[in-house]
């Protein structure tokens, strides 16, 4: 970091150093802070555990969209004076955020309740809307830096009802299995001194404790297996619904008869471990999910259309057509992908990637919906429904990652589907020797075995460790989109980066320029008009110069350049071999005709801050470091010895890197490709995992497995990192589980085991196997190679 | 032994009112946001009053 740059005091981001102990980036955060101050809620600056995001600037009427009766009408609900709706906010950064929106908004006269979830990012809100209309509310939290957006699908409150659901089965088995325990003690070691009428109350009373464990918190196994019976694949929750529907038939019958044994506590600590195994599961599941909530809900509900003559009407995003021509007004988001018209215009792109600056777009230009418009009102034209904008694409991708099983625990779940009719045979001979030998062992030892092997751990093993890994890839920033990418980046051994953009910041300066035969100002004009609307870094280098002339015909020859007609007559920009025809290359941009010069460009192009760094970490972590690049080899050779690459090309065209990397793949090598995404995109699909440096553009296309928010390479030596962890926890689950399972098996079979210490041994086994995935979603303090604190983007935003 | 008699009904009337009062805070939202009440006490308890910044 510069000298002379401090952090902000609100946000962090760097500011001038003013020589007082506060320094601000600008003039919103000093806003912010005056207020927060003003109000007496300073506490939020010695309580907040990450910095805040940079407050946007914007009116009131920015917000109107909030009181439209389209909005009301479909998210709110009124009860006598009062409004209540439910939103979601973006930049909650920490559990201080919370408090300091909670504090903010019951400060306003006319609200009168607000809850907001740190979790979940939602804000619970009532309000009369007569003194407290929700435009107001939404633009003082908008000054504060947080932005609400409406939430899409109602899928918040299910999820909530879930987890409260599986809290409370937890808490009944927890009880019961407690009080059955106690009992049984009893039973077990009072057993010659209890008489019978004593033995009988207390197997009466465990009865009563263990049944609703067993038919109520023991409800989502039962119902699993019967599912799984009705769909003939039979499952881990079959042989546990099968070994504790016996352990408790058998005990009631036992009970009844007054009969040798009862076996109430097998049967519910079985339930009772499981059910936390399960609930530990799905808890890592959600925080991965969390970070995803917040993308899914950067695109608006509401669209303000325009008619023909010009008139604004408010429509649901997903009646807006590809055509349609809609305006975003200062402040609020582009609901659809779709092209800039009239004025260029700045836009904040950071859903995606993490970074909150303004992005410079031109008429013509492709806008993604979640962008959200800074200064003001643009309009464009929708290119995509919103249900194919890119946002909602990527969501979905995602969401599809998490939902869709790996290959490793799509591989564990059919082992345990043999497994579990093996068990069932295995379980049902044994059953039948015991009986011929010695028949009043033979239910006891039955349900020994049937405890003691059920696969449960087995079937635990992959996914907690991937639920685990998704939830620390997301803390980091990373958005999974290929459910087997984590494992895939745990076994790479060679990185290949894209040069411009990726390793570089692609941010190009203008150096010398040699005009032959043109004026400078009108070669560098043609270049402007050549390379308009284009996303490569070249093109924005010629911006400045646009002079407003057209290019017809333009046409793009990738690694080579691009050739058009300005005023009729042909040119050419890119290699020297391209424009001039000139065989000898060299590393200058060249504007010509295709036969004779015009003008020579020189630019340079620094490496990404903290590149070194990062590439550094890889090489010391055992991975073979690539670099390709359609750039002059001179360039390349020297970008590669100051960065440590092992081996690099350069003047590679698209199918040449593609070529490449399917080159080291047939050779053995597993490879991991990183690039923007842009002129990569079949590259990145050609690899074993495709990594995408997260930027508007670049995602418009991505065919990336994991997208990296913030473009920042330091993340990614943590991410392999926690991606090998996340093996090595699989491996080590697995090898637990098999090592159990044959271990308990013969011990079980021959009798040496009481149901209930197989239970608790198989039930103990996936608890371990849980805890041990859940090590990696917690990992200990990692500082970024670039030396600065951790510093997750937007998308890991909700999960902090 | 008679004590026994007395002893457990209360333990499961103590174990029901323990389920009821869990279900009861479930149902309450009290296990819905782990992370931002621990904050609650250390910060200062007066509503905002005052204007947003312009």
């Amino acid at each position: 970091m510069n000298t002379g740059r401090v952090p902000c005091f609100h946000c962090g981001e760097p500011a001038p150093a003013n020589g007082s102990e506060r320094a601000f980036c600008c003039g919103g955060c000093e806003a912010a802070t005056a207020w927060i101050e003003g109000a007496g809620l300073a506490g939020y600056y010695r309580a907040r555990t990450a910095p805040a995001l940079v407050p946007e600037p914007a009116a009131d009427a920015a917000f109107s969209g909030w009181d439209e009766p389209a909005f009301v009408a479909a998210h709110c609900s009124d009860r006598a004076s009062l409004r209540a709706t439910t939103l979601v906010v973006e930049g909650i950064r920490c559990a201080a955020c919370a408090w300091l929106i909670e504090r903010a908004l019951l400060g306003v006269p006319g609200v009168a309740r607000v809850s907001v979830n740190a979790a979940t990012s939602r804000l619970a809100l009532e309000f009369d809307p007569r003194s407290a209309p929700l435009s107001r509310l939404v633009a003082l939290l908008a000054r504060l830096g947080y932005r609400i957006h409406c939430p899409a699908r109602d899928d918040a409150r299910a999820a909530a009802g879930e987890r409260r659901a599986s809290l409370k089965r937890l808490a009944i088995a927890g009880l019961g299995a407690m009080q059955a325990m106690m009992l049984s003690e009893a039973l077990y070691f009072g057993a010659g001194e209890l008489d019978l009428a004593t033995r009988d109350f207390f197997r009466w009373i465990t009865f009563l404790v263990a049944t609703p464990v067993v038919f109520y918190a023991g409800w989502p196994f039962l119902v699993g297996a019967v599912r799984q019976l009705r769909l003939r694949a039979p499952g881990m929750d079959l042989l546990v619904a099968v070994s504790v529907l016996l352990a408790w038939a058998a005990s009631v019958v036992e009970t009844l008869r007054g009969g040798e044994a009862v076996y109430y506590d097998a049967a519910v600590m079985f339930i009772f471990f499981l059910l936390a195994a399960r609930h530990l599961e799905t808890e890592a599941r959600r925080r991965a999910t969390a970070a995803l909530d917040v993308l899914a809900r950067a695109q608006p509900e509401l669209a303000l259309r325009l008619d023909a003559a010009g008139r604004e009407e408010t429509v649901a995003v997903s009646a807006v057509s590809p055509g349609d021509r809609l305006r975003v007004r200062a402040g609020s988001a582009v609901p659809v992908d779709g092209v800039l018209q009239d004025a260029a215009a700045e836009l904040d792109e950071s859903f995606i990637t993490g970074e909150s600056r303004a992005v410079a777009h031109a008429p013509g230009e492709l806008l993604l919906a979640g962008s959200i418009a800074l200064g003001g009102p643009l309009e464009l034209r929708a290119s995509r429904a919103a249900r194919e904008s890119t946002i909602a694409r990527l969501a979905e991708l995602a969401a599809r990652a998490q939902a869709e099983r790996p290959r490793a625990a799509r591989i564990a779940d059919r082992v345990a589907g043999v497994f579990v009719v093996a068990m069932l045979v295995v379980a049902a001979i044994v059953g039948l020797t015991w009986w011929w030998i010695e028949p009043a062992r033979a239910l006891s030892v039955t349900l020994a075995v049937l405890a003691a092997t059920c696969p449960c751990a087995l079937a635990l093993a992959v996914p907690a460790a991937i639920a685990a890994a998704q939830a620390a890839f997301a803390r980091q920033g990373a958005l999974v989109l290929d459910p087997d990418a984590i494992e895939s980046l745990a076994r790479a051994d060679t990185i290949v980066f894209d040069k411009t953009g990726t390793l570089t910041t692609g941010r190009l300066q203008l150096g010398a320029l040699e005009a032959f035969g043109a004026s400078r100002g009108e070669a560098l004009a043609e270049a402007a008009a050549l390379e308009r609307g284009m996303h490569h870094p070249l093109a924005t280098l010629f911006r400045p110069f646009d002079d407003g002339r057209e290019a017809s015909a333009v046409h793009v020859f990738a690694g080579q350049g691009i050739e058009g007609r300005i005023g009729g007559m042909l040119r050419r920009i890119g290699t020297r071999t391209f424009a001039t025809g000139e065989p000898r290359d060299d590393e200058g941009i060249w504007l010509g005709d295709g036969r004779r010069a015009l003008a020579r460009f020189d630019c340079a192009d620094a490496p990404r801050p903290g590149a070194a760094e990062a590439l550094a970490a890889l090489r010391d972590s055992g991975m073979v470091l690539e670099m390709l690049s359609g750039d002059s080899p001179a360039r390349v050779a020297a970008l590669a010895s100051e960065l440590g690459v092992h081996a690099w090309r350069a003047r590679c065209l698209p199918a040449a890197k593609l070529e490449h990397v399917q080159r080291l793949r047939s050779d053995g090598h597993r490879v991991v490709m990183v690039g923007d995404g842009v002129n990569d995109a079949a590259v990145l699909a050609g690899a074993d995992v495709a990594i995408a440096l997260a930027d508007g553009a670049a995602l418009a296309q991505a065919s990336a497995s994991v997208v990296l928010a913030g473009r920042d390479l330091g993340r990614l030596p943590a991410l392999i990192e926690t991606a090998r962890s996340a093996r090595r926890v699989m491996r080590q689950n697995l090898g637990w589980a098999i090592a159990y399972n044959g271990f308990a098996l013969p011990l079980a079979a021959f009798g040496f085991v009481a149901p209930w210490v197989a239970a608790l041994g198989m039930a103990a086994s996936s608890l371990v196997v849980t805890l041990n995935a859940l090590r990696l979603a917690h990992p200990a303090k990692q500082r970024s190679v670039e030396g600065r604190p951790e510093a997750p983007g937007r998308l890991a935003g909700a999960s902090a | 032994m008679t004590m026994l008699l007395i002893l457990v009904p209360v333990t499961l009337l103590l174990v029901g009112f323990a389920a009821w009062a869990f279900f009861w805070a479930a149902d309450g939202g009290q296990f819905d946001d782990l992370d931002s009440p621990a904050l609650a006490p250390l910060l200062d308890d007066q509503p905002a009053r005052r204007d947003p910044p312009a």
